[in-house]
């Protein structure tokens, strides 16, 4: 006697043939188009969501840590105290004042800044901001903190995108690296004082830096500049660390460490050309 | 009507709970409401929803299409496997549990890293330990959910042989 064929045992392996055929349409050019009504209903809950989760792992974080807070407290009223005989209002002002001048001029002139806030930065060596199609962010964009890189944009919804960031295993970029002594904001012809050229790739924790010339100079502390086609400008990504010395190599290698620490970030820029 | 506009709210709620926990305590909600609903409501109603709901995931999270789907489609499959070498019932059945919970976020890790970047994730000491710290809470749930569940349908049928 034949069986019957039941749809239900099989449902399982319908439904892994029916995802696998969604992952495949996802690949296309359709993906983006099913997937945006559902961004342009869903995003504002997530974002709100994401939002509140925020406000309250900070007061999760913040009593966590009280026993250091109130450590710091008191260091810090006693680090006032010691100002306040030493006189350093102006002092403090003074540096205020400098370091204020110092950011106006670190700012890239050319192009339309675009301010987003982080909505996350959970994911594998990338972050979510607030920002997304409606203010007009494409694939591609530079996100930047003053000079500093910070990632490329990679993927877009309507109120919201990713940014890839130069951890990402994915992202690799040509680099310059200059010697510390440079003054990034007066040096306009900084291509007479490159060391050594490298590329730089995402290690998930870390950023690898390879193929340095093995007779440059290049020693820890140096700054590492992004000079590559996709950025555009030329962009500081971070200091020089851990320069390898293996004589038998063709080149050298290190890591660089980022400028800013990305999970501290709360505001970026994207700059639209 | 009144069940579409229920499930259309309940999805809403479940999305802002699901941000708003993972952002916390990197917590899914998704999959215990997978979970939950496996094998106690009609499959069409299940594949529907968790596609859905899995979609919805992609959009808001900038996962590929599908990538949650294909995740839980593994971890169906995976559960049937399971069900040969741990019985289903009982208190044993709480370790397979564990253990698809422990499976999806590693899934959702590497099947997320390689469709959107094409590079296997680097999973470390303190991720996996993330990962059966959450597991574990979500097993956890999962008894408490099972424990109600088996309480109300007690009182339920308590009093249908009342009636009798």
């Amino acid at each position: 006697m034949r069986k019957k064929f039941d749809l239900k045992s099989y449902s399982k392996l319908l439904f892994l043939i029916f995802s696998i055929v969604l992952v495949l349409l996802g690949q296309t050019a359709l993906g983006d188009r099913i997937k945006y009504p559902f961004s342009y209903i869903f995003s504002p809950i997530h974002v709100y969501g994401s939002n509140v989760g925020k406000g309250v792992n900070n007061w999760k974080e913040a009593l966590i840590d009280a026993s250091s807070y109130i450590k710091e407290f008191n260091d810090m009223k006693e680090e006032i105290a010691r100002l306040k005989v030493e006189n350093s209002e102006k002092l403090l002002d003074y540096n205020e004042y400098l370091s204020l001048k110092e950011q106006s001029t670190f700012v890239v002139n050319e192009g339309k800044y675009i301010q987003a806030k982080i909505i996350s930065n959970n994911m594998e060596g990338s972050i979510l901001i607030n920002i997304g199609k409606e203010n007009g962010v494409e694939i591609g964009d530079i996100v930047i903190l003053g000079r500093v890189y910070i990632g490329m944009i990679s993927d877009v919804s309507l109120y919201s995108s990713r940014v890839r960031l130069p951890l990402n295993p994915s992202s690799s970029f040509e680099v310059i690296v200059l010697p510390n002594s440079v003054d990034l904001n007066k040096e306009n012809r900084i291509d007479s004082m490159v060391k050594s050229t490298g590329v730089v790739i995402g290690k998930s924790d870390n950023i690898l830096i390879e193929n340095m010339g093995i007779n440059s100079e290049v020693k820890d502390g140096d700054f590492v500049l992004i000079r590559d086609s996709r950025v555009g400008d030329i962009l500081v990504l971070g200091t020089l660390l851990g320069v390898s010395n293996n004589p038998a190599s063709t080149n050298k290698s290190g890591f660089v460490s980022p400028i800013f620490d990305y999970g501290n970030i709360l505001n970026v820029y994207i700059l639209k050309k | 009507m009144i069940k579409v506009l229920l499930i259309t709210i309940s999805i809403f709620v479940l999305l802002f709970l699901e941000s708003f926990l993972f952002e916390i305590f990197s917590f899914s909600l998704f999959i215990l409401f997978v979970l939950t609903l496996w094998k106690r409501i009609n499959p069409v109603v299940f594949y529907i929803l968790i596609t859905l709901f899995g979609v919805i995931l992609d959009s808001v999270n900038h996962f590929p299409l599908g990538t949650h789907v294909l995740v839980v489609s593994l971890l169906l499959m995976f559960l049937d496997l399971l069900s040969v070498v741990i019985p289903s019932e009982g208190k044993l059945q709480y370790f397979g549990i564990f253990l698809s919970i422990s499976l999806y976020y590693i899934l959702l890790l590497v099947i997320g890293s390689l469709l959107r970047d094409n590079v296997f994730p680097k999973i470390d000491v303190s991720k996996l330990v993330n990962i059966l710290f959450v597991s574990i809470i979500s097993t956890f749930f999962c008894i408490v959910i099972n424990r109600l569940l088996k309480v109300f349908r007690y009182e339920d049928s308590r009093g249908k042989l009342s009636l009798d």
